[in-house]
């Protein structure tokens, strides 16, 4: 058995219009693994986390972490689990050591164990010598690392963290997504959110893609870039009207699919090498003027793309 | 168990490092209290600062009439030992120093003697005449007693003249012609009226303050005992809204969510927020009485009705603001819910009128709010009473609180359910 697994799980908010957030999710989780849930927002990531944290009740389906049911043995399930919610989930007029205790206390810990714990945490995200500071005076890296910190120091067996890399500076990103690793080596379960093709990308064992509370694909990275046939993406950015332009590439042989985005057309095609020279050829005959050229290997974005014709990021 | 005093602590931590929140629980009430105590002369008695008075005697009429002269009678009236503590008085020449002085703001008040006020007084046809007060338009309450003090020796005068008018007629309706028994008489007359309304009145006034039912005798009860008392109370209510508001703020935050996802039950969760409020405005209390004993010298009363009031007045607010903030969508909304409602019963329960005792409908209507119900306590106490004076209010009060928390629990389970 998985250590989470997942059933048929379904979200309906104010039913029965109202939005269906998770509409009939099924996956398992390995014990040891890195499982991230890639997705644009409101593709339904942090309604699926929500629900296995037992903060929402499903309004179909099951879902079991560690063998205890999230809908009748929640004590279990909160026992086992560490969140990492989206936003900074603490208080700014704590210091980071009260914070941290605070939240110990709250999984049961106390007295001596408590505080030889926070000072553990506090080492592994690096702020030790930033432990009398308030909250309030960190940056937003900082911030997050307390935030996951607040998550570990009960040593949860799974750990759910909800796109914790939102808007930090990319020094603070590679900190976290290291030491994400690191927990992952010593035995932690990660289910990881992400709107971020490179996270998920880099960090996983295996990734879901999800779109509108669904799951479009699953695997590893390797088999979900092999599904869509291993097409690249190839990038051109014109000074003519690019819709017309667009609908010319359509028609070129070996292009799947063609979109715009940010201003520049984003085409699938299946071998990059006999595309391109014949995408230049149509332009200059139909005199396109091509000004700028990207081609990128097939990759999760690719795949999200030919899944949904939408970009991850839309 | 353990974990609602971790969450009730962790809140009462964060309320005590918020500045702005303590200077409206703590500094905001004393500041109140001080100014409008200061006013009134401080915590013991009713009293204000002596007014200065200047008075000019232009009555040079010999002594003839009861009394000697009126004006020297009314002179030495105003700078009497009764009066010292009230009045500061002063003698000038001329009618237009006088005027001056008030003008100038020297002086509250001008008390101008007419001249020949006393031969008008005391001949045989008595002319009307006046003493002109000359006041301060901004100033009431000093030239309101000189007025008084005025008013009683002209009632004095009129009332001699009146008896001295009197026993002449009667001289003259039983046949007594001769004009010097005819004066004889009308002094004698007039000086009886005075002695026996000074001596031996046959009506009086006697004023009395109500008395506490358990207490051998009422305390003297200053003012700011009564307004400390009242921006107590309503100061209360206001600290108790803004901690438990701290359940939506976290709610938004993402802490109260967070905290559902540990394995702490959500009954756990609420109970340890419900008495954070409790807690935090216990301290309040404490705080503010024991300020007040130090700063104002108020004497509260019996340890035990006084802690009877301070846990009710804790219970009963903590119990509002978990009812209001239940009902509120948003920390902007309870806010704004909060302040009116808690001002409404403020202004209704009385806080800002002090405790004195009030009759009519206003005394009524303000037993439909547990304000007025701590105020009741509150004054029982501060004039010595003891735990059986104030056990009704505390029961009524505990019967709000008790119903308002059932209801904010019910609504906040049913929200966080």
């Amino acid at each position: 058995m998985r250590f989470v697994e997942v059933t048929g799980l379904r979200k309906q908010f104010d039913p029965p219009k109202g939005t269906v957030a998770v509409d009939g999710l099924s996956f398992g989780i390995e014990q040891g693994e890195i499982y991230s849930l890639l997705g644009p927002n409101g593709a339904g990531k942090t309604t699926t986390i929500s629900i296995l944290s037992c903060l929402l009740r499903p309004t179909g389906g099951d879902a079991s972490v560690g063998g205890a049911s999230i809908i009748k043995q929640q004590a279990a399930v909160k026992e086992a689990i560490g969140v990492v919610p989206q936003e900074i989930a603490l208080y700014p007029d704590l210091t980071a050591q009260e914070n941290l205790a605070f939240w110990g206390k709250m999984y049961g810990l106390r007295g001596s164990p408590l505080d030889a714990r926070v000072e553990e945490v506090l080492d592994l995200i690096d702020l030790s010598d930033r432990k009398k500071d308030r909250l309030e005076d960190f940056s937003g890296g900082m911030k997050r690392r307390v935030n996951i910190g607040a998550a570990l120091l009960h040593k949860p067996r799974i750990l759910f963290l909800d796109e914790p890399t939102v808007g930090i500076d990319p020094q603070s990103r590679r900190a976290i997504l290291d030491g994400i690793k690191d927990l992952n080596r010593q035995g932690t379960t990660i289910l990881y959110t992400t709107h971020y093709m490179e996270e998920a990308q880099e960090l996983s064992d295996r990734i879901a893609i999800m779109d509108h509370g669904r799951m479009i694909a699953e695997g590893t990275h390797e088999e979900l870039v092999k599904s869509i046939g291993g097409q690249a993406t190839v990038e051109l950015t014109v000074d003519h009207d690019l819709d017309r332009t667009l609908a010319t590439w359509c028609a070129v042989d070996g292009v799947t699919s063609a979109l715009a985005e940010d201003g520049r057309a984003r085409l699938l095609v299946s071998d990059a090498n006999s595309a391109v020279p014949r995408l230049f050829e149509t332009a200059t005959r139909d005199g396109i003027r091509i000004t700028g050229i990207n081609v990128a290997e097939p990759n999760l974005e690719t795949v999200f793309l030919t899944l949904t014709g939408r970009a991850l990021r839309d | 168990m353990r974990k609602v005093f971790y969450i009730a602590f962790k809140d009462v931590r964060r309320t005590f490092r918020d500045i702005p929140a303590l200077a409206t629980m703590l500094a905001a009430p004393l500041i109140i209290a001080l100014v409008l105590g200061s006013a009134f002369g401080g915590s013991t008695g009713f009293s204000i600062a002596p007014t200065r008075v200047v008075v000019v005697d232009l009555d040079a009429a010999p002594a003839q009439s009861a009394g000697g002269q009126i004006g020297e009678s009314i002179v030495a009236t105003l700078t009497g030992p009764g009066l010292k503590d009230v009045l500061l008085v002063e003698q000038v020449v001329t009618e237009q120093e006088a005027r001056d002085r008030v003008d100038d703001g020297d002086a509250a008040v001008a008390v101008i003697i007419p001249a020949g006020l006393t031969a008008a007084l005391t001949q045989t046809q008595a002319a009307s005449t006046s003493i002109v007060l000359y006041r301060d338009p901004t100033k009431t309450i000093g030239p309101g007693i000189v007025n008084t003090v005025i008013q009683r020796v002209v009632a004095q005068v009129n009332g001699a003249a009146a008896a001295a008018g009197t026993a002449a007629q009667l001289a003259v309706a039983t046949g007594v012609t001769d004009p010097a028994v005819i004066i004889q008489l009308a002094t004698t007359a007039s000086q009886a009226f005075v002695s026996k309304a000074q001596s031996a009145p046959l009506l009086t006034v006697d004023a009395r303050e109500p008395q506490v039912t358990a207490a051998e005798k009422t305390k003297v009860v200053g003012v700011a005992g009564p307004v400390l008392a009242g921006m107590m109370v309503f100061f209360m209510f206001l600290a108790a809204s803004n901690v438990a508001r701290s359940i939506l703020d976290e709610d938004v935050n993402g802490t109260l969510p967070r905290l559902f996802t540990t394995p702490t039950p959500r009954g756990v969760i609420l109970t340890g927020k419900f008495l954070s409020v409790m807690l935090v405005v216990l301290i309040q209390a404490v705080v503010l009485i024991v300020a007040g004993r130090l700063i104002f010298g108020i004497d509260w009363g019996a340890p035990a009705p006084v802690g009877a009031l301070t846990v009710g007045g804790a219970a009963v607010s903590a119990g509002f603001a978990v009812c209001l903030m239940s009902l509120a969508r948003t920390p902007g909304q309870a806010g704004a819910i909060a302040s009116g409602v808690f001002l409404v019963m403020a202004l209704v329960g009385g806080n800002f009128v002090g405790t004195a005792n009030v009759g009519g409908i206003f005394g009524t209507v303000r037993l439909f709010t547990p304000n007025g119900w701590l105020l009741k306590g509150w004054d029982s106490t501060l004039r010595g009473g003891s735990m059986g004076d104030v056990l009704l209010p505390v029961v009524v009060v505990l019967a709000f609180a008790l119903v308002t928390l059932s209801v904010g629990v019910v609504l906040f389970r049913r929200r966080f359910s």
